[in-house]
């Protein structure tokens, strides 16, 4: 007997809109774990260390060594970054340089090329080019787009009517860029050298190969000579501390303000400044940057691929490698864009103090070094879970945790222009909450998960640190192939994945240049 | 000699002309109003006088000195003219006190002194001075910002829509502060706007420009009452336009014989204009008869459109006080005052 009760809307105690809410929460704070996992290994293997063996293996000379290295590396490459990319940015967007569209691209194509290439191409050019100026050079030359791209997209995104209205105060042309443009300027700037400074910190390929020792490259020389965990860990502890220390400086110079521009007036077309007699010589500049990060490549490659001729062409493991490569960027940029799903939809449809804990916590994670991670991947797999050791899966796990704030900002803006109206109509048209989300947002917002695929898979498939520690047996991806070629100084048998590497990174690099335009409305 | 000298003014977009050959002169420490429909011009104008943009042909000359003349032109920041814009323009990264001295060159002392009394002046509390813009109202950031642009006793100040933003009792109150404070100071002020009721109440002289051009110049009642030409009669209200034959100084037309304003003797054919206010009811049989066409109801007063029985082609819109209570169909009477507006 079915009573009439049956066919009345069941009576839910939350209001319909929190339904999920929860499941999703859990779902993403687990995630939240995995990604901090690396961080907490660090602590947990100092701690088990003890005291004293670790003091021991922490202040010694070759520690401060290497900290002086690095730090050196950060303290003079972050500031010149900044520099060249402001100056960059304002000569490209806001004056009257000559093919300025032009030099646009160029500025952001070096993206396209793996750090450690750079260094392969300096190499290739100067044999003798070594330490510290050729890791400053380097570094300038391959990072300096990271800085570039927001910030001429912040300088689009100006309102000109604030220029003039301090010009209306009296303010000659170099005191408004000073008072008025630096200052909007200043987000961008300090977010993007960040990201310079984590690299700096992270990045093993550059500065091995130019024989320039950071921490990052001691610990992976550690790792693959001795198997030394403990004096690894410890190394590790202080990178990590030199990560947290760059995270802390950024958070206190950004302060908590953020610049919400006020009023709905349309900003007009942005006026350029003209150069006048230093239209011609300021064109020094974007050649010069354009020649190191671009034409110096170019040049290196195009000689060693002429020099090794077709014998270099080994299709069958050129072939092998761009297969897997391909494969490992699919499952992991699927994988990574998937994990960042649920914190995505949190953060725009129910913002909370809780959601932004959250994401903090894989920006955080995310920040850690792919060396720290694959360390932390290493000996976790091998002391709780000997099957997952050099898997697929734990290699997958590492991706996730390295790139997901890459996949969470695509998703994330992708998310926020579907209206949450949209959702609420499909669900008055009698669709449950799951089904309306689906019929809707994840349908709309489909090009920005597609977007968080490419921008993680990019990531992915220039990685060389962590895939060389966790990759399981017999695989071998571009990288590791230029890698390991390089090693032999077989520089023209390189060539070739170096330049497959490139010319699959090229798309995503557009789609970059592409998506850093729209955001600027244009 | 007026304070702001304004002669031949040509600027071009591409191929559309912004502003084609305006002269304008405005009198030492009047409220001058520009008004017209959007895309008129009267933006440009004023962005032309701020320095904001060049000029193609023409010339500026602000109390004697040239400050545009053909291509040379004086960059905006040596002009020390104040503007307003339409969001009020503050700058979202500084507090409302670094927005007030922001181009000030006094020591910091005399700065913070000064803001203060800026703050008091256009009627806003010291306290809000550490406030952050996004965190003031509309009508506020308008006041800040009005403060900022008076903190360098600008010889000329500019208000570029500066009240359309706000809603209606804030605009009028805004608008009263502010053109109170600008006279106080005795600050030559040249407003632009595309609100007719807003123009005419805050002008000493009303500019109506159209296309480029500027149609008429005068004191508001002038150009109000008496408009060049019928487009400029509509834009600045509800227009009755008839056509009438002029003779005598009386204008005949399908409302009977009325005074006209009409010069030199003319006679003949012409187009005339009366405002509704003008337009008012008569008891009993007399007047001009017409009948109820449809009838408005808007609170205080009723809007009516009628048809004369006499000429059913012709059909008024006029207002009544909403005490009388007029059915549709019903017939009454029509009587004018003042005289009507020929055209010339």
């Amino acid at each position: 007997m079915t009573s009439f009760v049956d066919n009345r809307p069941m009576l839910v105690s939350r209001p319909w809109f929190l339904a999920g809410t929860r499941g999703t929460y859990l779902i993403a704070i687990v995630i939240a774990l995995f990604a901090l996992m690396p961080l907490g290994f660090v602590f947990w293997a100092t701690a088990v260390t003890g005291w004293e063996t670790a003091s021991q293996l922490i202040f010694r000379p070759r520690v401060g060594e290497l900290m002086g290295n690095t730090l050196l590396l950060v303290i003079v490459t972050v500031p010149v970054t900044m520099i060249l990319a402001t100056v960059l940015a304002w000569l490209t967007e806001r004056s009257d340089l000559p093919f300025a569209r032009f030099w646009s691209v160029l500025c952001v194509a070096p993206l396209a090329i793996p750090a450690f290439v750079h260094s392969y191409a300096w190499i290739g050019l100067w044999p003798g080019f070594h330490g510290l100026p050729a890791g400053i050079a380097i570094s300038v030359t391959a990072y300096f787009p990271f800085l570039y791209l927001p910030i001429s997209a912040a300088l689009r995104l100006l309102d000109p009517a604030l220029e003039d209205q301090a010009a209306s105060l009296g303010l000659s042309d170099a005191a408004v860029f000073r008072r008025v443009v630096l200052p909007q300027l200043r987000l961008s700037i300090l977010g993007g050298g960040l990201l310079v400074g984590l690299h700096l910190l992270a990045e093993y390929g550059l500065y091995a190969m130019i024989r320039f020792d950071t921490f990052t490259t001691a610990i992976v020389d550690q790792f693959q000579s001795t198997y030394n965990g403990v004096a690894a860990n410890m190394l590790a502890l202080v990178l990590v501390l030199c990560c947290l220390v760059l995270l802390a400086v950024d958070a206190g110079l950004r302060g908590r303000r953020r610049y919400a521009r006020i009023g709905p007036g349309v900003a007009r077309q942005v006026r350029r400044t003209s150069l006048g007699a230093w239209r011609y010589p300021c064109l020094l500049l974007p050649i010069a940057a354009v020649f190191f990060a671009l034409g110096v490549p170019a040049l290196t490659l195009s000689r060693w691929l002429v020099a090794g001729g077709a014998a270099i062409w080994r299709m069958d493991e050129i072939g092998l490698a761009l297969g897997q490569t391909l494969v490992i960027c699919l499952v992991g940029g699927l994988a990574t864009t998937a994990a960042a799903l649920p914190i995505a939809w949190l953060s725009v449809r129910r913002p909370s103090r809780r959601s932004r804990v959250i994401e903090g916590c894989y920006y955080l994670a995310s920040s850690m070094p792919g060396v720290v991670v694959a360390l932390a991947l290493v000996t976790i797999t091998v002391r709780v879970a000997l099957p997952l050791y050099q898997t697929v899966a734990t290699i997958v796990i590492a991706y996730m945790i390295m790139f997901l704030p890459r996949a969470l900002i695509s998703l994330r803006a992708s998310i926020a222009q579907v209206p949450a109206e949209l959702e609420q109509a499909a669900a008055s048209l009698g669709r449950s909450p799951a089904r309306a989300l689906w019929a809707t947002t994840v349908r709309l917002a489909a090009p920005g998960a597609a977007a968080g695929v490419a921008l993680s898979s990019l990531g992915i498939m220039n990685e060389l640190t962590a895939t060389q520690m966790l990759a399981p047996n017999g695989t071998r991806t571009l990288a590791m192939a230029f890698w390991a070629l390089t090693s032999e100084i077989d520089y023209a048998g390189a060539a070739p994945y170096a330049l497959l590497m490139i010319l699959f990174s090229l798309p995503m690099t557009a789609l970059l240049h592409h998506q850093s335009k729209k955001i600027a409305g244009r | 000699m007026s304070f702001v000298e304004i002669r031949a003014l040509r600027k071009q977009f591409g191929p559309v002309t912004a502003l084609d050959g305006i002269d304008l002169d405005i009198a030492g420490g009047s409220r001058t109003v520009v008004v017209g429909p959007s895309g008129c011009g009267k933006t440009t104008l004023l962005r032309l006088i701020a320095g904001f943009e060049a000029a193609d042909a023409g010339r500026i000359a602000i109390d004697g000195e040239p400050v545009v003349d053909g291509a040379a032109a004086v960059p905006a920041h040596k002009r020390n003219i104040g503007i307003v814009a339409q969001d009020g323009c503050l700058f979202p990264h500084l507090s409302v006190a670094g927005n007030i001295t922001f181009g000030m060159t006094e020591d910091a002392a005399i700065r913070q002194a000064r803001a203060g009394e800026l703050m008091e002046m256009v009627g806003l509390d010291r306290s809000m001075l550490t406030r952050r813009p996004d965190e003031l109202s509309g009508g506020q950031q308008q006041r800040v910002a009005l403060a900022r642009a008076l903190a360098r006793k600008p010889r000329l100040m500019l208000l570029d829509e500066p009240f359309s933003a706000l809603d209606t009792g804030l605009r009028a109150t805004t608008r009263k502060a502010v053109g109170d404070v600008l006279r106080a100071e005795g600050i030559a002020t040249l407003l632009v706007t595309h609100d007719q009721a807003e123009a005419l109440a805050f002008a000493d002289q009303v500019a109506v420009m159209r296309a480029g051009r500027l149609m008429q110049f005068g004191p508001p009642r002038e150009v109000y009452g008496r408009p060049v030409d019928p487009a400029t009669a509509a834009f600045l209200g509800e227009a009755i336009i008839l056509p009438a034959t002029i003779g005598d100084g009386h204008a005949d037309c399908a409302l009977g014989r009325l005074p006209a304003d009409v010069a030199n003797g003319f006679a003949g054919q012409a187009t005339i204009m009366l405002r509704p206010e003008q337009i008012g009811l008569v008891e009993g049989e007399g007047g001009v008869r017409a009948k109820v066409a449809e009838a408005g109801f808007r609170g205080s007063a009723s809007e009516l459109r009628i048809v004369l029985c006499d000429d059913q082609g012709i059909t008024l819109t006029i207002e009544v006080p909403s005490s009388r209570d007029l059915p549709i169909g019903e017939e009454i009477g029509l009587q004018v005052s003042g005289k009507a507006h020929v055209f010339a």
